[in-house]
């Protein structure tokens, strides 16, 4: 059955909420920090107006929390992220709650039943601390730290990579991680990691060892880059098919493209998979490095335009194209197709957008793209082990 | 289960892309909105809305509708 996300998502962040004393406070300071901004550094009406947009969010909130509607952890979160990127006031750095404080934010609800850890492990320079821990049957909820002491390896982008798992004598596990805190002046960050044994299965036995074994950092956003290709050359491209691993291919995901498939196109990927692009050489003018552009396409009608990344297991590159023309008119991919060729060091994965432009239309457009660019997985080896039973509910 | 799956999977979304998720689909606000709270045009919020959704259903499936 399908679920409208819009349902889902305002159910999931309802589920956790912060006191309305705690909400109070956070929005007091973003608001006090708004009137203590250097207005007069180069404001002109559209920063006043935005400021006022800011403003009147604040105000907004805080009147819909008076009446009674319920706010998710995100919105004091977000709260807090927003008013750092949009103001530059540190306040994330300068006026950022301690640990506790911050699962008090975070997980109100569950605060109380956090156990102090304080067990940590280095490696290479970079201390983790598992700070607080809490187990209730199948799931353990723990909070750490992450601090390069000798360095400037670690930034607000550091990612975890889901390098991180938990070790009890019943194994597999599944788990998310958060980022909830990061101190520019110490480079260190906070990770509320959330890990839960599949099948339900209670988390038992002595002891737990909580361990990470790596981190991606250092990660550049680049956006609205254009790719300069002149687009009134694209034509019919060469193409193949690639399969799912069920049957043997090489595809390794795809998205959207079913509802836009007529009946052949649907019976003929069950027989033969998705059409993407024969990968041709890597574009060497590409403005983004870490990322390789490999085609661009017509195949039965419907643009496609392909990049590659290289050792992607060893890195999070990603990205999106997208066509734009004069008037600021865009046009998104309506799916893609993921795939990969070769294997451990040499294998290369490729994506394969899909747009419907006509090919006489595509010269009245100018080909863009949005990409996550990180400087590469560095591996480690953090392992904390500390008793079950004390940090059980 | 279905809790830590979504919240892993909006996690690996880019930062503005959880932003816009955040405040169109629980802050309700709109396009407009959100462009004057981050600073950025109509055009490019809405360009980062399709995105985080297609990135989103390339992971959650058909399960659901946005």
């Amino acid at each position: 059955m399908t679920t409208h996300f819009k349902d889902r998502y305002q159910e999931w962040n309802e589920k956790v909420q912060p006191s309305g004393e705690l909400l109070s406070k956070l929005l007091m300071e973003v608001a006090d920090a708004e009137e203590a901004s250097d207005v007069t550094e180069t404001l002109g009406s559209p920063e006043m107006e935005a400021k006022e947009h800011r403003k009147s969010w604040n105000n907004r909130a805080q009147n819909k929390h008076n009446h009674n509607r319920r706010w998710g952890r995100g919105i004091a979160v977000a709260a807090a992220f927003l008013i750092a990127i949009n103001v530059s006031i540190p306040v994330l750095a300068g006026t950022f709650p301690n640990i506790y404080e911050l699962m008090y934010l975070v997980s109100p609800a569950v605060a109380q039943f956090y156990r102090p850890v304080q067990m940590a492990d280095e490696y290479d320079g970079i201390r983790m601390e598992v700070v607080a821990a809490y187990i209730h049957e199948e799931t353990a909820e723990i909070y750490i730290t992450f601090q390069d002491l000798e360095g400037d390896r670690l930034d607000e982008t550091t990612d975890l990579y889901d390098s991180y798992s938990i070790h009890t004598p019943s194994s597999s596990a599944i788990g998310s991680c958060q980022k909830v805190g990061y101190d520019p002046e110490t480079h260190a960050l906070t990770y509320l990691i959330t890990v839960a044994q599949e099948e339900g299965r209670k988390i038992e036995g002595e002891k737990l060892t909580f361990s990470v074994g790596g981190y991606l950092s250092h990660k550049q956003n680049y956006e609205n880059i254009e790719i300069s290709i002149d687009l009134t050359r694209v034509t019919d491209a060469l193409y193949q098919y690639v399969d799912s691993p069920a049957n043997g291919g090489t595809m390794t995901g795809y998205s959207g493209l079913v509802t836009d498939m007529s009946e052949t196109e649907i019976m003929e990927k069950k027989t033969q998979g998705y059409c993407v692009l024969v990968p041709q050489s890597a574009d060497p003018a590409f403005p983004v490095n870490g990322v390789n552009f490999t085609g661009i396409g017509y195949i039965d009608g419907k643009l496609h335009i392909q990049y590659a990344v290289a050792n992607s297991l060893d890195n999070d590159n990603h990205g999106f194209f997208f066509l734009q023309n004069a008037a600021g008119d865009t046009i998104e991919e309506v799916g893609s197709v993921s795939f990969r060729a070769g294997t451990g060091e040499n294998r290369i994965d490729y994506r394969d957008s899909v747009f419907l432009v006509p090919q006489e239309e595509l010269q009245n457009y100018r080909l863009y793209g949005d990409f996550v660019i990180s400087e590469g997985f560095h591996e480690g080896n953090w392992q904390v082990t500390f008793p079950i039973k004390e940090m059980e509910e | 289960m279905e809790d830590l799956l979504l919240y892993r999977e909006l996690q690996k979304l880019p930062e503005k892309y959880r932003q816009v998720i955040h405040l169109f689909y629980y802050e309700e606000m709109s396009v407009a909105e959100i462009a004057g709270v981050l600073h950025g045009k109509e055009s490019t919020i809405r360009t980062q809305l399709t995105r985080a959704r297609a990135m989103l259903k390339e992971v959650l499936g058909d399960d659901y509708a946005f």
